[in-house]
Order: structure tokens, then C-alpha cells, then sequence
């Protein structure tokens, strides 16, 4: 009998510990730098439309690197037990659903506001500041603030997308693109300043708008893939709500290894699950290493395989096999 | 080569930062031009017009060449013709939380009267988004304001 992981990270490889140390410091830097940003912007704010969409969404920004740090914890510390049996690898994917969440109602909020707006056809004021003896024109502040806003999201969205494909995170990929978004925002805000600058009143909201809609987008986005691993739905891809192709595979090998039988998939943070419906266990020690259709050391992806025996026969001892 | 390209970038962006911000509605191109600017003053039978107004006053046609038309009325007309732009600039006494700041941008304080919830501020309000007009009228209320506060 084997003894089983006392934390959920204990069940993966140990490179995968280097690894998500990795995710967490850089997601560490994020948020420190996210805040220098939220603080530089929030003081040179104004009544610009574009800067306030800018300003909300780095501050939205924070939630998934905050929850991404809140579930690694607890895939580091939390301990199976009698309450949680199961561990705390979902909580990866409730983080997930969070942030989708608050994503899209910010990209919503967002674009409704440019839009009234535009409809009321606002002239947005931006004022000056009295700076070491001179009247400076805020815009120009708020255009620093932009280009300092776009620099750490830049590199660190840069930085996430690796890490996320190797530990098959979705939230770390969900900030990676969050981080996307802010460096766009950045630059759609600056087009929105000058534009604003130039006099074109309505070059402001527009900017806002078109970076609302931007964060809409991909919040739903979010929101379609987190629901399908909440529902125990087949497991997603990385940046679609489309099925995974691992997980394609998988389905393929299985059903090609048990015929008549039916293969359900799902997620549980990181790792797939896979029941066999219909079928009995093939006699000895099963590794569900073994199954893994493609490259061996992205088998710890599938951490279990369960049989379900025809209906009115009853299981037989061994039927779930633990990776 | 290369420390041409951006020398001349550098002249350019500082061309860039004189002319911006503009007017959309042009207000401060049509005071030039009219060689007048519109002012609306609040009426008040218990508060005289603040001297750091009429130094303002002085500071912008200084700046524009141009003469103040005075146009003397209750506060809220005013702003209604502020807003439509047959005015260009109102002075008023407004309180610290004042509802006003939809309807106009307020320009830095010029003079405070009174104390707690009593508390008034003169202040000039402009149109909404004529930035340009609106930093020459922060900039020379600065500057009625603090020649008030070295006197």
C-alpha cells in the first residue's frame, strides 16, 4: 500500500516545487510593483476617463497574483485531513474563477462608463500642478505615469507565460494575460492623454472604451474556462476555453486501451483526473504514469484513474489507483 | 548619427510640450481673437469682490491682450452660460464640498473667508476640457493668490 502526499505539492515532481518557487517570487515582484504603479497613477489620476479605466484595472490587476500566492500557499502547507480529504489543489482553480470575475465585471463596469460618457459627450479636464516653481500641464505627469505602468507588466507578463505552460497553471496564465492587458492599457492610455492634449475630447473615453472592451474579452474568456473546472468539465487549455490537447490525448489513449468503455475527464487545479466507466482495472500494479500519451515528464499531469464497473456488478478492491 | 535623431526628437517633444494642451471648443484662440474676455461675477450683497479677482483679472488680460467684459448675475445662470460657452470664466465664492465641480473646473483657491462649515472659497470656474485656458487661469489665480500672501 502506498502512503499517500501529506500536501498536495508533495504529489508533484520535485523540479515542479523549483518552479512554482519561481512563480511565487516573480509574483511577489508583481505585486510590489503593481502597487508603485496603483500609487504613481492614483496621484496623478485627474478626471481622465482613460487614466481612472488604467488606474481600476491595475488595481483589479492585483487580484490574481494575490490569489496565485494564496493558493500556492495552500498547496504547499495545506495538509489532507479529515475536513479537507482531498487536499487544496482546487483551491488553484477557485483562485481562477475569482479573478476571471473580477475581470470581466471590471472590463463591464469599465466600458460603461466610457460609454455614457461619450454619449453625454463630456469634456474631460485635465488641469496643471505647480512643481518646483512651474505650472506643468498634468497630462504630461499622467503620460509618465503610463509609460512607467507599462514596464513591469511587460516584463513579468513576459516572464509568467513559461512558468504557467510548465506548471499548467491557469491562474499564473490568467495574470500573465491580466499583465498583457495592463501594458496595452498603458499604451491605449497614452494615445487617450495625447489625443486629450490635442483637444479631441472624446479620444479619451474612446481609449478607455476600447481597453474596457479589451478586459471584457478576456475575463469572459476566464470565466467560460474556470466554470468548466469548477462544473467537472472536460479539462480546458491554457489560454481557451477549448479542451486541452493533452487532454484529447489522453481520452484517445484510453479509449483505444479500454474499448466499450467510457472515459470522463476533469480538472482539479493542475492535474487531470480520468474515470473509466464500464470497465474493470486490468489485473496487477497500475501506474497511471503509464497512460500518459505524450512526453513522460508532463505525466504527473494525470493524477488518477478510477474504474467504474459495469452496472449491478459490484468494485472490486484496488479500482482507483493514485499517481 | 544617432545623437542628431534624438537631439531633434528632443527639440521636438519640447515643441510638442508648449503646444499642448489645447482648447476643443477653442476658448482661449477666440479671447485672442476678440480681443475680450467674458466674465461672470456673483452677485452678493454681504461679500465684495476679493482684490486677488481683480488681480487675476489683470493677469489674464496681460497674457491675452485682451479686456474683461464683466457680466454681474446669481451663480447658477452664470454657470449655465459658462457651460455653453457664452461666458468664459465665472467668479464666485463656493463652499470646500460644492456641487458646482460637475457642471465647471474650479481653479485654485484665490481667497478663503470664514471658518468650519461657514468656510467659503473664491474661486474662478472655467468650461469643462478647455485645458489650455484652464492652466492660464490656474497659473495666474496662483499667482493673484500668493502676491495676496507676501503683501
Amino acid at each position: 500500500m502506498s502512503v499517500l502526499p501529506a500536501t498536495h505539492l508533495e504529489s508533484l515532481p520535485e523540479e515542479l516545487h523549483d518552479t512554482l518557487r519561481r512563480a511565487e517570487r516573480l509574483e511577489c515582484w508583481n505585486v510590489f510593483w503593481s502597487l508603485t504603479i496603483i500609487v504613481f497613477m492614483g496621484l496623478v489620476m485627474g478626471q481622465s476617463q482613460t487614466m481612472k479605466t488604467a488606474w481600476i484595472e491595475d488595481s483589479l490587476g492585483l487580484v490574481p497574483p494575490i490569489a496565485f500566492l494564496v493558493a500556492a500557499r495552500m498547496e504547499r502547507k495545506g495538509r489532507l485531513s479529515h475536513r479537507f480529504p482531498f487536499g487544496f489543489e482546487r483551491v488553484n482553480g477557485l483562485g481562477f474563477f475569482l479573478a476571471a470575475v473580477a475581470l470581466a465585471a471590471t472590463g463591464a463596469l469599465l466600458l460603461w462608463d466610457a460609454a455614457m460618457t461619450l454619449i453625454a459627450a463630456e469634456h474631460a479636464t485635465v488641469a496643471s500642478v505647480r512643481i518646483f516653481g512651474r505650472d506643468i500641464w498634468l497630462g504630461w505627469l499622467m503620460i509618465a505615469a503610463q509609460v512607467y505602468s507599462l514596464i513591469p507588466p511587460l516584463i513579468i507578463g513576459r516572464k509568467e507565460l513559461p512558468l504557467a505552460e510548465k506548471l499548467a497553471d491557469k491562474l499564473l496564465h490568467t495574470d500573465a494575460m491580466m499583465n498583457k492587458a495592463n501594458w496595452m492599457t498603458g499604451a491605449a492610455g497614452i494615445a487617450g492623454i495625447v489625443g486629450l492634449g490635442l483637444g479631441w475630447w472624446w479620444a479619451d473615453s474612446v481609449a478607455a472604451a476600447i481597453i474596457s472592451f479589451d478586459i471584457l474579452h478576456d475575463g469572459f474568456k476566464a470565466i467560460r474556462s474556470s466554470t468548466a473546472e469548477l462544473v467537472d468539465g472536460a479539462p480546458r487549455g491554457l489560454s481557451s476555453a477549448e479542451i486541452a490537447e493533452d487532454a484529447e490525448a489522453l481520452h484517445a489513449a484510453l479509449s483505444a486501451r479500454f474499448p466499450g468503455a467510457t472515459v470522463r475527464l476533469r480538472e482539479t487545479g493542475r492535474l487531470i483526473r480520468a474515470e473509466v466507466h464500464g470497465c474493470h482495472p486490468p489485473p496487477g500494479p497500475l501506474d497511471p504514469s503509464s497512460h500518459w500519451p505524450q512526453e513522460a515528464k508532463r505525466a504527473w499531469r494525470l493524477a488518477q484513474i478510477g474504474f467504474v464497473p459495469p452496472r449491478g456488478e459490484t468494485p472490486v478492491e484496488g479500482e482507483d489507483e493514485e499517481g | 548619427m544617432r545623437a542628431r535623431c534624438v537631439a531633434l526628437a528632443l527639440v521636438g517633444l519640447l515643441a510638442a510640450c508648449d503646444s499642448l494642451p489645447r482648447d476643443p471648443e477653442h476658448t482661449l484662440e477666440d479671447v485672442r481673437a476678440r480681443h475680450a474676455i467674458r466674465v461672470g461675477e456673483v452677485l452678493s450683497e454681504t461679500q465684495a469682490m476679493p482684490v486677488e479677482a481683480g488681480r487675476l483679472l489683470r493677469g489674464l488680460e496681460a497674457a491675452t491682450g485682451a479686456t474683461a467684459e464683466i457680466t454681474r448675475g446669481p451663480m447658477e445662470p452664470l454657470l449655465q452660460k459658462l457651460d455653453s460657452g457664452k461666458l468664459d470664466l465665472v467668479i464666485a465664492p463656493f463652499a470646500k464640498d460644492t456641487p458646482w465641480v460637475a457642471l465647471a473646473s474650479l481653479g485654485p483657491v484665490l481667497r478663503t473667508e470664514g471658518s468650519g462649515e461657514e468656510r467659503i472659497e473664491w474661486r474662478a470656474a472655467m468650461r469643462n476640457g478647455e485645458n489650455r485656458w484652464i492652466m492660464l487661469v490656474e497659473s495666474r489665480s496662483r499667482q493673484a493668490a500668493r502676491e495676496e500672501g507676501t503683501r
